[in-house]
């Protein structure tokens, strides 16, 4: 009987790492490719004390991306004693916190080693155990030794723990591929997609940075001049500063790549309308109407603007062109 | 005790929203914010607005069950987006938290192979 029961918890152990591996073999032959070691030896290592390697980890992230913050610090912003650990969300929302933009890394063991080589350790998520009965665990991606297959790791209580490659892959795996790099305002990962790229700075804009937030869309509307999201914010960001005029050419830009983006032509009406141009704002908002379904929240957003300077006197005068 | 204070937060909380809605709607008349627009293309239109004030509240209250100096929840909370606060809101009890040292792990793996051990699963011991 206790033979029978051996057998089946053989082949579950079987099953169970044989499942990981089709996972991760694609990842794996990848690292084949690096070629050369590479260390990043000047990041700060800050030993976990108990249950705490978020604020370690954070912290050792956050310095050598150039602020000063040591991990007591960061404890009353990301530990939580109930929960005997550190959120992801929370994480995110400290780094912001020290005017560095988080930026997930994709989900791929060459992205993190593409960011380390380009200088940047990332912090990531590690399930030690299963996916049924997990043991979270941040660390900190400092180095891949290619002879060896291993990564290396600010870690725990050591500071160089040596992992192999396909022990950290299943651990990352388990983890959800889940890690970030601490971006300072207007820097740009090494292979930065832009969708993901303009919504992490529009989370920076959102907790109300606009200085960083307008640094940040500067940077992706340089890099991709076509993505709309990021006029937007930077119009909305310019908007929130009180400086109209930028507002006014960041929502034209936008209009001028996708004539019929209809936020874009509500915010140009707003601005319009603190001008006192309700000439103008008449005209673009009809322009949002006509595009407009007139089941959606936006729709009636308009209409409701529409009316309202329809009280106002139309031909007021203004000088903005 | 602990329903009375549950509902003087609501009744704080709701009454904020009422002072707040009217204020909100003069300041930022009409420009769709950034965040508000990515959940309108998320949505495909639909805009099912968080009730902000409520979600902070609860999310507060709850990192504070949880242990948080309270002085420092409310900085907290208030450094997340509308998004994470919603996360956080239904998730906060179950999402990873990650925690744990090697020293616990270690720990773990020694339980393990004892219990095998104990079991006959392994005579890994009995080598010794």
């Amino acid at each position: 009987m206790l033979m029978r029961w051996q057998q089946w918890l053989t082949l579950g152990v079987i099953v169970f790492v044989a499942g990981c591996a089709s996972d991760n073999r694609f990842m794996l032959a990848e690292l084949d490719q690096q070629r050369d070691d590479v260390e990043l030896v000047h990041t700060p290592f800050y030993p976990q004390v108990t249950d705490q390697c978020g604020p370690s980890a954070l912290a050792a992230v956050l310095n050598s991306s150039g602020v000063t913050v040591t991990p007591e610090t960061l404890k009353s912003r990301i530990y939580i004693p109930g929960r005997q650990g550190s959120l992801q969300i929370e994480l995110l929302a400290a780094t912001r916190g020290y005017e560095r933009m988080p930026y997930l890394i994709d989900t791929n063991v060459s992205a993190i080693l593409a960011e380390v080589r380009a200088d940047r350790p990332v912090l990531v998520l590690q399930n030690l155990r299963s996916k049924r009965s997990p043991i979270w665990h941040y660390a900190v991606v400092v180095g891949y030794l290619a002879d060896k297959k291993q990564f290396v790791l600010r870690s725990s209580d050591q500071e160089r723990h040596l992992m192999r490659a396909s022990q950290f892959v299943r651990t990352w795996q388990r983890a959800g591929y889940w890690g970030i790099l601490a971006l300072q305002p207007g820097e740009m990962p090494a292979s930065p997609d832009a969708d993901k790229y303009v919504r992490s700075v529009a989370t920076i804009e959102a907790i109300g940075d606009i200085e960083n937030a307008l640094l940040g869309y500067h940077a992706a509307t340089e890099r991709w001049p076509e993505n709309s999201l990021a006029w937007l914010g930077m119009g909305n960001s310019f908007y929130a500063q009180g400086n109209l005029d930028s507002a006014e050419s960041a929502y034209k830009r936008l209009l001028s790549i996708d004539s019929d983006h209809l936020v874009a032509l509500n915010n140009l009406s707003q601005v319009q309308i603190d001008r006192g141009c309700f000439a103008h704002a008449s005209v673009t908002l009809d322009a949002a109407l006509s595009q407009a379904n007139p089941d959606t929240t936006i729709y009636r957003t308009i209409q409701e603007t529409r009316r309202k300077i329809e009280l106002r006197n139309p031909s007021a005068a203004c000088d903005a062109s | 005790m602990l329903i009375f204070r549950g509902k003087s937060i609501c009744v704080l909380a709701i009454s904020f929203c009422l002072i707040g809605l009217p204020m909100m709607q003069t300041a930022s008349a009409a420009i769709i914010s950034t965040e508000t627009a990515i959940e309108m293309d998320e949505r495909q239109g639909r805009i099912d607005h968080i009730n902000d004030v409520l979600a902070r509240e609860s999310v507060q209250n709850m990192m504070v069950r949880f242990g948080v100096d309270p002085a420092d929840a409310s900085g907290r909370v208030a450094a997340l987006t509308d998004a994470e606060l919603q996360t956080l809101e239904q998730q906060l009890e179950q999402l990873p938290a990650g925690g744990v040292g090697f020293v616990e792990v270690v720990g773990i793996v020694a339980i393990v192979l004892i219990i095998l051990e104990l079991l006959g699963v392994t005579n890994f011991f009995s080598e010794f």
